[in-house]
């Protein structure tokens, strides 16, 4: 035993036990730590996101209806996704730390009927993946980029379904089974830097309260029931760092991990769901970005030529069905079973195979969807300067000056921006085969072996790359949509 | 008379010209689409009696200029 869990069991004061020097741990930083580990940090920083859904639902309901003109679509389109793609890629799942949906939560819990459990069923990211497919089809169905006043709404939808799911279940359901925000940011983390970790692993294991996961008389524990001395992944975890003020040894650590850990690592649990979840995010992207060139548009007159669709809405589920549910399901049923052929004697059932090789689709996805929100983000950026300036003058308030300044716009320069683009894609390729390459080549099988397996997977991934990048390399719309169905 | 175009997606900065009086009401102004897709054209102006005047109207750009 060591002198941590002695120390431990006789139950000293926390600020007592020995503990040899950590990692570099943010929550042990001089000013930074101390914010995140007080009890009302994070209320901090949801407060501040509180106060921008507020101003997107004010602005939205209330403001001018032209979407660069109003608060509400520039700071929800433009900004939000720039934001979150960054601090994943920089920091980790910062979003969900500063979550304002999640504010409720404590009334929610007070007014609690039954505090029954989520549906066993639906323990999964079904949920998420269909909210997921939803989110994104109406986005294009109802035109959510070019209306404030739905905007609006979506946040209000945010709030209503977070409240409510708390209210009704004693778990936070909403954010680790429900969310689509939450999907997206939590499946992004696993490429984050940063990850939440005991200090020191013998306290956790002489802890008798667990109060990272139970909580404690004044702070709730993990509301995504994550266990800190088991957590090996970023999956489900919001940052809310409930654990570490919850716990009353101090043994919580929010610390930078080796790149790739986690995506390289065996943890990675073999379930179709979350197979089905990263694929699906990666082809999510590319959709996406197809949304936004020409060619969408000339196969929605075909389709309303050739088919007869008329509707709007049916031709985008078609759209959608297909790019995003069955491409997806047909690449991880489809891919695993390839795998399970090509592998030969040590083949794995395919569930196996799904598991091991799904991750590789992070980076790939993270790359697609990097390019896309840093394209808007950097012609973008500074757009809400003036949308500010514009907004406060409409309410009397000279902060800003007299006139805005609807040039202001752009971050980087448009030469630079293709680039970057094509840069961000190849580098989410090649750091998808490095992943790929790190989880075949492991003991037990020879290298030919784990090349066989993996190469279904690295050709879809080569072919994912090519078609991205000839969707940026054609020139970015923004919607070209009120002649289509009627040329 | 004044020209403000918007995208109707949100991050775009809006294109703003004056429009020159060429003949009696008739105004011509340059005006670079910036880039493809959908823009609300806003026209302004005022007029002789001090009344001022707006219009709107919506134009899909197609790639390739237009």
């Amino acid at each position: 035993m060591d002198q941590t869990a002695r120390i431990a069991r006789r139950g000293s004061r926390p600020e007592e036990i020995y503990r040899p020097p950590a990692n570099l741990d943010l929550l042990h930083l001089p000013v930074l730590g101390r914010l995140l580990r007080w009890r009302w940090g994070r209320l901090v920083f949801q407060l501040f996101f509180l106060a921008v859904a507020a101003l997107v639902i004010y602005d939205g309901l209330t403001g001018p209806q032209l979407a660069p003109e109003n608060s509400a679509t520039v700071l929800a389109w433009v900004h939000y996704r720039g934001f979150i793609i960054l601090a994943l890629l920089l920091a980790g799942n910062l979003f969900c730390f500063g979550c304002p949906f999640t504010l409720p939560r404590t009334l929610a819990r007070r007014l609690s009927l039954s505090g029954g459990r989520w549906p066993r069923p639906l323990r999964n990211k079904w949920v998420s993946i269909a909210g997921l497919f939803l989110i994104f089809w109406l986005y294009e169905w109802l035109d959510l980029w070019a209306s404030p006043w739905l905007t609006a709404w979506v946040a209000i939808g945010y709030f209503v379904g977070s409240f409510v799911l708390e209210a009704l279940f004693a778990e936070s359901p909403f954010c680790k089974y429900v969310c689509p925000l939450g999907a997206f940011n939590f499946v992004y983390s696993t490429a984050s830097p940063l990850q939440i970790r005991p200090r020191e692993a013998g306290v956790c294991k002489t802890c008798v309260g667990k109060e990272c996961i139970n909580g404690s008389a004044s702070v709730p524990g993990c509301g995504t029931e994550l266990f800190v001395p088991t957590i090996q992944s970023n999956m489900d975890c919001t940052f809310c760092l409930d654990c570490a003020r919850a716990c009353p040894y101090d043994n919580v650590a929010l610390s930078p991990r080796a790149p790739l850990e986690e995506l390289t690592h065996d943890h990675w649990p073999a379930r179709w769901d979350l197979a089905f979840l990263v694929v699906g995010l990666t082809f999510f992207g590319i959709a996406n970005a197809f949304g936004m060139v020409s060619p969408v548009y000339a196969l929605h007159t075909w389709m309303a030529e050739a088919l007869g669709l008329k509707s709007d809405a049916v031709r985008l589920l078609l759209i959608f069905g297909t790019l995003n549910i069955a491409v997806p399901a047909l690449v991880v049923f489809g891919g695993a079973r390839l795998s399970q052929v090509l592998s030969g004697r040590s083949s794995r059932p395919p569930l196996q195979l799904a598991g091991r090789y799904a991750p590789a689709f992070v980076p790939m996805g993270f790359g697609i969807w990097l390019a896309h929100y840093g394209f808007h983000f950097s012609i973008a950026g500074l757009a809400i300067v003036p949308v500010m300036q514009s907004f406060l003058l409409d309410h009397g308030i000279l902060w800003l000056g007299l006139h805005p300044d609807w040039g202001m716009s752009r971050v980087l320069p448009q030469e630079w921006i293709f680039p970057l683009q094509v840069g961000a894609v190849l580098a989410g390729f090649f750091v998808a085969l490095y992943v790929l390459l790190r989880r075949a080549i492991r003991p037990g099988t020879t290298p030919a072996e784990g090349f066989r397996e993996m190469l279904p997977w690295a050709l879809v991934l080569l072919v994912i790359t090519i078609v991205s990048l000839s969707i940026f390399n054609l020139p970015m719309e923004m919607r070209g949509t009120f002649n289509i169905g009627a040329r | 008379m004044s020209l403000r175009g918007d995208m109707t997606h949100a991050g775009m900065a809006p294109v703003l010209e004056d429009a020159e009086e060429v003949g009696e009401g008739l105004y011509r102004a340059s005006f670079e689409w910036t880039m493809a897709g959908d823009w609300v054209i806003t026209v302004s102006g005022k007029l002789d009696d001090g009344r001022t005047i707006r219009r709107e109207f919506q134009v899909s750009v197609p790639s390739g200029g237009g």
